[in-house]
């Protein structure tokens, strides 16, 4: 008898409900998708302990007949794509036709549907993937499924689920995603009789963040609309201030379709860094459109993760789109333009060998340091008025008052002090005996994409075979943070491996944390009395600052309270 | 075991070995300091597991045996004993320590019955030279602040040498600057020997070899200094040396000659200003009969020397590191240096005008434009 036989179609469903339905909540989220791709306007979601013991998804969308609703819980029935070339441009959220057939395969279920226009509905019961015959019922247009027991048949799953508090919250924050991502459909999650939060569907994302966020994260949106390079990003942000200790306020949508994306994620987080705090995640929901073309959904199981082409270029835009928006912000700490990456590159030094020197200094005009333009308007008219605790200083300027951290105002100052003359770096040490790095193969990747960059920044690397560098000459004053055994050179080529993280000028990449810890030394620590035209000299010193809104650890440095925020405080008004 | 020894001499054997011992140590044993008492002789010993120093002493046994100490406490203590003489014995089983001097006594726990960890001994004796009171000193100064102190390229840590020709040629580069000293060893007939030493053994050497000739022996995959009374072994490095010859320019473009004292201090003034701003190069131009020296800051200011010298060769307009050049004028002794020139993007080379037998190789910086 042969040893290998054909599994049958249950135990096959069982075995995919395995990857597709982790959770009450992952079911939740595949039934809420089929709903939108019906054109639900409306959708309810009911749920009992958790999900565990009941979860009902209710929508008014195109709704099923009687053989549409036989065949959506067999495995790979779909209504949405027909051919492979149809995944690409699936304009539809599910396209796999699995995921009725998983649920229902491990729990038991009950459909019901109403085509529009049909006199009445069919309902289906199926219990652990064996159906019932459909019955007709009255009901209006729409899809209702009921599922009850999950995971009855599959104890070791049910076992490893939390609490139904614990899958609640799950459910929650799933379907918040997409109450957020879908402002045009009125949601409503109900548990245990209670109306946990709803949304009008008037598309209006004001209506739904306050719903979930509450009234003062609604207040700060920032709105982002930006399309060009075949991409449009919408959406919206909240000031660098507001952020929150887990990511739960983010939400990243790529053609509608709500996923997890690390190299985008973080692309948005670096436009509000320094001015979050380490471990504190900032606010922002966003949808990106691309051709459908240059996403492939079809790389993980619930369809979270997608595989992007051009994702690179993706983050940077959406960089750039959230950092322009958070600088034209002005509240309490107003902002201004970062440069972006092309500009910083333009002020690197840019190549050259041999020839002549520089004129020599008699003949160059030097003059004592000139202080940078003024930035921060707003910081030049500031006054101080005191030092509290020998920490802050207390200051009033045309908007309101001002506590201002000395030690991370100072810090700010020093750091890009240090951080300019960091790129100033015009010279090369060449080497008497010229050394040879073997790359790693990710390394080598690196080094050919931005050979000309090492160039620019004073090394002198010939390539000797394999993925062998010679390296011949090195920046002057550039050092590697860990005297790491690699060099300087894998220094640099690892920073560049993780440059998602990174924005600006290379050298800036290696050198940050240094730079940050000089800063750190040099600037004055709190309890240092300081005199009024001490302070007032730091002040000056912010307002040239490029960003004087945060220390380079991430700490704030200013704290604002206007007028109106005193007054109200003070029951002056209304 | 128990002895009777002099202080003095105790004390200063035990000042001598305690140095090659690691501050940091995960074996425990490798904190201390063992005592070895036979036939009339007091040895003490001390161990890194790359090195191991071995000093004698006369003392009076009464019972031979040895001991493991706690390196600090007992070198502490011995050094500060008010009387000329003490006695040391120890229980065989425990370690158990008691010094005894004058009415007073003081006991130390031992390490046991435990030995040092045993360090390889010479048994083929390869190759034999003996240098007078202080040469390894001199080379020391010419040759430790040129090797590297990072760890890309860790046999660059190390000095070369090679022995042969009646010449003991020393050589050491971090790969941007290059020392090279020679001295005669004209009793030395045998083969040619290239090793590479760590920079202790240089640095230890220099020690011993102060005030009296010390004789280097050169074993398999080990070296040793020996001085009366005391022994230090070394493993040698392992390695291939990178080839220095073929960076040692052999033609010249320009010379100038100049005093030390003078071109020192005007590279130290002019650094004052360049070393306030990191990466700013010093300029150094050579006309007819003058040294120009000069650097500029952005931010801080500018400052420039002109010194009266012997030149010979074209003008020269030059940029380098100022803390490269300070560490060569730095290691000279004699009262004038030459330094000449191959090229702007070539090595320059600078040394002692008398003698000739150290120069100094350094690479000027490039300037991006």
């Amino acid at each position: 008898m042969s040893q290998i036989h054909i599994l049958d179609a249950l135990v096959a469903d069982q075995i995919a409900a395995g990857e597709v339905v982790e959770r009450p909540a992952s079911a939740a989220k595949e039934l809420v998708e089929n709903s939108l791709d019906s054109g639900a306007r409306h959708i309810d979601i009911t749920v009992g302990d958790g999900g565990l013991s009941f979860l009902a998804v209710h929508d008014d969308g195109r709704g099923m007949d009687r053989e549409d609703i036989l065949l959506s819980v067999k495995r790979h029935a779909t209504s949405k794509i027909e051919r492979l070339e149809d995944l690409m441009r699936s304009p539809t959220l599910g396209f796999r036709g699995e995921a009725l057939a998983a649920i229902s395969a491990v729990s038991r279920m009950q459909i019901a549907s109403c085509q529009k226009g049909a006199a009445y509905g069919y309902r289906v019961h199926i219990d652990g993937g064996v159906s019932s015959e459909p019955q007709p019922c009255a009901m209006g247009q729409g899809t209702d499924i009921q599922v009850e027991d999950l995971f009855f048949n599959v104890p070791a799953r049910l076992k490893s689920l939390k609490s139904p508090t614990a899958e609640l919250g799950a459910v929650q924050n799933t379907l918040q995603h997409y109450a957020v991502g879908y402002p045009q459909v009125a949601f409503k999650l109900t548990s245990g009789g209670k109306v946990l939060w709803q949304t009008p569907g008037q598309g209006r994302i004001e209506d739904i963040v306050v719903q979930l966020f509450g009234q003062d994260v609604a207040a700060d949106l920032l709105e982002i609309a930006w399309s060009g390079q075949g991409m449009a990003i919408s959406g919206f942000v909240c000031p660098a201030g507001r952020h929150r200790g887990t990511r739960q306020g983010q939400s990243l949508f790529i053609n509608r379709r709500w996923v997890t994306n690390w190299a985008l994620r973080n692309a948005v987080e670096e436009a509000f860094r320094p001015n979050v705090p380490d471990r504190r995640y900032p606010y922002f929901c966003l949808w990106v459109e691309v051709d459908g073309a240059e996403v492939d959904p079809n790389a993980h199981p619930t369809k979270a993760e997608v595989r992007l082409d051009r994702e690179r270029i993706i983050a940077g835009r959406l960089y750039r789109a959230v950092s322009d928006v958070l600088a034209t912000h002005s509240q309490s700490s107003p902002l201004v333009l970062r440069s972006s990456v092309a500009e910083t590159l333009q002020r690197a030094p840019s190549p050259a060998h041999g020839g002549q020197l520089a004129l020599t200094w008699e003949q160059q005009e030097t003059s004592p340091p000139e202080a940078g333009p003024i930035l921060h308007q707003e910081y030049r008219e500031l006054v101080p008025l005191g030092q509290w605790q020998a920490k802050y200083i207390i200051a009033q300027g045309p908007l309101g008052l001002y506590l201002i951290d000395q030690h991370a105002a100072h810090e700010r100052v020093y750091y890009e002090e240090f951080r300019k003359k960091g790129h100033d770096i015009l010279l090369s040490q060449p080497l008497l005996i010229p050394y040879t790095y073997t790359c790693l193969p990710g390394e080598w990747a690196k080094w050919q994409e931005n050979r000309g960059m090492f160039a620019e920044m004073g090394f002198d690397v010939d390539e000797v075979g394999g993925t062998t560098l010679l390296v011949r000459a090195l920046p002057q004053g550039l050092s590697s943070p860990h005297g790491d055994s690699g060099g300087i050179i894998r220094t640099v080529l690892e920073s560049l491996a993780d440059s998602e993280q990174h924005q600006g000028h290379p050298i800036f990449w290696t050198q940050e944390a240094r730079y940050a810890m000089a800063a750190c030394k040099a600037a004055v620590k709190a309890y240092r009395a300081l005199t009024l035209e001490e302070m007032q000299t730091l002040l000056d010193m912010m307002a040239r600052t490029e960003d004087p809104r945060g220390c380079p650890h991430g700490r704030p440095t200013t704290l604002h309270l206007s007028l109106e925020e005193v007054d109200r405080r003070f029951g002056r008004r209304g | 075991m128990r002895f009777s020894a002099a202080q003095d001499q105790t004390a200063r054997a035990l000042q001598q070995v305690v140095r090659v011992i690691q501050p940091q140590n995960t074996m425990a044993i490798l904190t201390g300091i063992e005592l070895n008492a036979d036939h009339g002789r007091l040895s003490v010993s001390a161990t890194d597991l790359s090195s191991h120093i071995l000093a004698e002493i006369p003392c009076d046994v009464q019972e031979p045996g040895f001991v493991v100490l706690p390196a600090s406490t007992l070198t502490d203590l011995i050094q500060r004993l008010p009387t000329a003489t003490f006695e040391l014995s120890t229980e065989e089983a425990s370690g158990r320590t008691t010094i005894r001097y004058g009415r007073n006594r003081a006991v130390i726990n031992g390490f046991g019955r435990d030995t040092l960890p045993l360090f390889p001994t010479l048994d083929t004796d390869q190759a034999r030279i003996e240098l007078a009171p202080g040469t390894l000193a001199t080379l020391s100064r010419q040759q430790l602040f040129a090797s590297s102190k990072d760890d890309s390229r860790p046999i660059l840590k190390g000095v070369y040498v090679k022995l042969g020709n009646g010449r003991l040629v020393m050589v050491s580069t971090d790969g941007s600057r290059l020392s090279h000293s020679w001295v005669a060893v004209p009793d030395y007939r045998g083969p040619e020997k290239e090793i590479v030493l760590s920079p202790k053994v240089l640095t230890e050497g220099s020690r011993l070899n102060s005030s009296e000739p010390v004789t280097i022996t050169l074993g398999s995959g080990l070296i040793q200094l020996a001085v009366p009374g005391v022994v230090f072994t070394a493993r040698l490095m392992d390695g291939q040396f990178p080839d220095y010859d073929r960076v040692i320019p052999q033609e010249f473009i320009a010379q100038c000659r100049t005093r030390v004292s003078e071109f020192r201090g005007s590279v130290e003034r002019v650094n004052l200003i360049a070393a306030k701003e990191r990466s700013t190069p010093l300029r150094l131009r050579l006309d007819t009969g003058i040294i120009e020296l000069s650097a500029q800051a952005v931010e801080i200011g500018q400052a420039q020397e002109t010194l009266e010298c012997q030149t010979q060769g074209q003008p020269v307009d030059i940029l380098f590191n100022p803390a490269y050049i300070l560490d060569a004028l730095k290691s000279f002794d004699a009262d004038e240096a030459i330094m000449e020139f191959s090229g702007l993007q070539s090595p320059a080379r600078i040394m002692e005008a008398e003698g000739a037998q150290y120069f100094h190789i350094l690479l000027p910086l490039r300037q991006l434009v």
